[in-house]
């Protein structure tokens, strides 16, 4: 009598999950078996044939030198994005840790910049740049740092730098508080000791704290990396990919491709390629996050 | 409780199956319309116009604008189709016709034509035989042309006791003397030049290119066996380039990250001598609050004369299950006297003129603009892409950053690219 109730309550449980799987098949799964459908036939929205043409679009993407010059940009954007976005993200984690007012100030606004829509981001940095009308380029200017009608945007690597480093501050907060959190449960023990044999702030810091934090700072890369590779709102409204074309991404040109020239096909077939790319990148992320844990010396238990 | 979920379950579905939909109620047919929202001011005087007339005359069709912005308009209008829930009345600017007749998102128009009021002669023939007609059969009903010319600074003439130019090397004389440092600092606070919006992809085809056809340039064409093949590599596009190129030195040095928004407030604040004027800038606040300040004029030629023209157009949605009654909303559309209330921009059609508010003499310089105006380039389906290229090789160009042939060949190469593709499909 008991064992069957038992199982009743295990398929009530299944069935709770339902709703959650459902989310999973309709948002995730089935967009990815439609686009990797999509990237195996012809699907133009104004060719109505839908043919079936193998691996035909991978060999034309992968033929095209557009692709490789905006893969090559965009891996320049992400990586250092990612770099700097840890850099920053520990060094604040590490003052917002410490007592004082450093501490206090920023944990009172270190939330802004995440929370900000990407959209609104970019346009407000734009206009915040803007030599005639931005207040960025007025104070500069009036400090001699660059001339009064110096332009961000016309050079191509510098309207580049600017989108990169508009990304790492609304990237850094993110990094700050998982890296924070984990510095909360450094085991006080280590420290104290090591203190007392003389180590230094510099000794303790490379020593105990970032073998401690060196997992949680993989997987923020990896999350950090993901986002920034697939990131769109800031291009967008930051440069337009423009000049030129020149500070496109994977994911702009996704976005011109599917909906602009309205070629499914060729759209989700870049998708796919920067799927693999990602799956790549994550797995190896993993396997590095796996390997430093394992050579990690604390048990936070 | 299992049969309490089961009813609840079938209730839901009967309520999102049944529930749903519009179309038909107490004999009024809503039809829905997708279009720009209201603030962009141009096309909601077609509403207006609907207001004015068509409900009285049918007073059993009700249309509901769906408003969505400029930039999504295309790929709203494509996934509704695709998704099996397009519109019945659908907003088409020109440059889109091709792409939405080869996705099958309009119905033909020609059985409806044929045996109706409209008098298809009344329309200017231009517009009608080039865009509204594609692959022999007739797709849409223009409404609102558009037509540009360029507007001039008053005041920054008269300082310098300069004449408006007549030629484009005449523009480029005014552009260097009216660029200028006002108060002394060293900084340029004034600048001659024509702005240019590089985020627009269209303004070296539309706008600035104006001056693209003016020299007799042209990005493609067909050939004598009715392929399209890239015309861009020619003198006039050489001489565009070179004098869009010498432009830029009177311009400020971070006009790539302008906004169209921030031109125009720039040119209402007398920054810029010269802007390029759509008749859409009449309803503009930030310009008609200062419209005492600026002339418009015919836009200077060299080779040709004109000023590139577009517009709007209304179609009927393939997927519609009233086309009869979207019918009645072109046919009343395509009346003069109901055209001339009901269009944000110039009514393509001459008879329309001789209505209100097209027959005080305030719209004569507009109508002559209309006369002048011509697309720059056939409305085909790899259009886009094709501007694109062009506006990546030109601002690459303008900028220094290649050289001028080097612009042409590139974008004559990449252009004939997607021609090709195309061409497969005639």
């Amino acid at each position: 009598m008991r064992k069957k109730t038992l199982k009743s309550c295990d398929k009530i449980d299944y069935l709770y999950l339902l709703p959650a799987v459902a989310v999973i098949i309709i948002m995730l799964l089935y967009p990815l078996l439609a686009n990797l459908k999509y990237s195996f036939i012809k699907y133009h929205l104004t060719d109505p044939s839908r043919a079936f043409v193998g691996f035909d679009n991978y060999i034309n993407a992968l033929g095209n030198p557009e692709f490789y010059t905006t893969l090559g940009r965009t891996m320049v954007w992400t990586i250092s994005v990612v770099i700097f976005t840890a850099i920053f993200g520990v060094i604040t984690a590490l003052l917002m840790n410490r007592k004082g007012l450093s501490s206090k100030l920023i944990k009172a606004f270190i939330l802004i910049p995440w929370i900000l829509p990407e959209l609104v981001s970019g346009y407000t940095w734009k206009w915040m740049l803007s030599s005639t009308y931005g207040i960025i380029n007025h104070g500069l200017s009036a400090l001699g740092i660059i001339p009064v009608d110096f332009s961000w945007f016309t050079d191509p690597a510098l309207a580049l730098t600017v989108a990169i480093f508009v990304n790492i501050w609304r990237g850094v907060p993110f990094v700050t508080i998982m890296i924070y959190a984990k510095l909360k449960v450094i085991p006080a023990a280590s420290i104290e000791a090591a203190t007392v044999d003389g180590a230094d702030h510099y000794q303790i810091f490379f020593h105990i704290t970032l073998p401690f934090i060196s997992a949680q700072i993989l997987n923020c890369a990896m999350l950090v990396f993901v986002w920034t590779f697939n990131a769109f709102g800031i291009i967008y409204s930051l440069t337009g990919g423009g000049p030129a074309g020149q500070t496109e991404t994977i994911s702009y040109l996704v976005q011109k491709t599917a909906f602009r020239y309205f070629k499914f096909s060729d759209a989700a077939t870049f998708s796919m390629l920067m799927f693999t790319i990602l799956a790549i990148v994550v797995m190896l992320m993993n396997l590095a996050s796996t390997f430093v844990k394992s050579k990690g010396d604390f048990d936070e238990n | 409780m299992k049969k309490a979920m089961l009813i609840f379950v079938f209730l839901v579905v009967a309520v999102v199956v049944f529930g749903g939909g519009q179309g038909e109620d107490d004999g009024v047919v809503t039809l829905k319309y997708i279009t720009l929202p209201n603030d962009a001011g141009e096309n909601w005087k077609l509403m207006e116009g609907f207001e004015q007339g068509f409900y009285e005359e049918y007073p059993n069709i009700k249309i509901e604008a769906v408003a969505v912005p400029f930039a999504d308009l295309e790929q709203k209008t494509m996934t509704a189709h695709i998704g099996g829930a397009g519109y019945d009345l659908i907003l088409v600017n020109h440059p889109a016709v091709g792409i939405y007749v080869d996705a099958g998102v309009l119905e033909p128009l020609d059985s409806y034509a044929a045996n109706s009021t409209i008098d298809m002669d009344l329309f200017n023939e231009s517009v009608v035989s080039v865009v509204s007609n594609y692959k022999g059969n007739m797709y849409t009903i223009p409404f609102a042309e558009g037509a540009r010319s360029l507007a001039l600074n008053k005041a920054m003439f008269q300082e310098e006791g300069l004449d408006y130019p007549e030629t484009m090397d005449e523009m480029l004389t005014v552009a260097k003397q009216l660029t200028k440092d006002l108060d002394g600092d060293g900084v340029i606070d004034q600048y001659g030049g024509l702005a240019i919006d590089f985020a627009n992809m269209y303004y070296p085809v539309y706008e600035i290119g104006q001056w693209l056809m003016a020299a007799g340039g042209k990005l493609y064409d067909q050939d004598e066996n009715g392929k399209w093949v890239a015309t861009i590599n020619s003198d006039g596009s050489r001489k565009f380039i070179e004098w869009s190129k010498e432009m830029m030195n009177y311009l400020p040095k971070d006009m790539p990250s302008w906004t169209g928004q921030m031109i125009i407030s720039a040119f209402a604040e007398g920054k810029f001598a010269m802007f390029d004027y759509g008749v859409w800038h009449e309803n503009e606040p930030r310009l008609q609050e200062v419209s005492n300040t600026f002339d418009l004029i015919d836009n200077p030629p060299d080779v040709q004369e004109g000023t590139v023209g577009g517009g709007w157009h209304l179609g009927m949605g393939a997927d519609s299950e009233y086309k009869d009654e979207v019918w009645k909303v072109l046919e009343w559309l395509s009346r003069p006297e109901n055209m001339a209330k009901s269009s944000s921009m110039l009514p393509p059609m001459a008879e329309a003129f001789n209505y209100p508010p097209f027959n005080s003499g305030e719209w004569d310089f507009w109508k002559q603009q209309n006369d002048l105006a011509a697309l720059p380039v056939a409305t085909i389906p790899p259009m886009n892409e094709c501007i694109d290229i062009w506006n990546k090789y030109w601002q690459k160009a303008i900028l220094g950053q290649i050289s001028v042939t080097e612009c042409l060949e590139g974008a004559e190469k990449d252009m004939n690219v997607v021609l090709q593709e195309y061409n497969k499909t005639l």
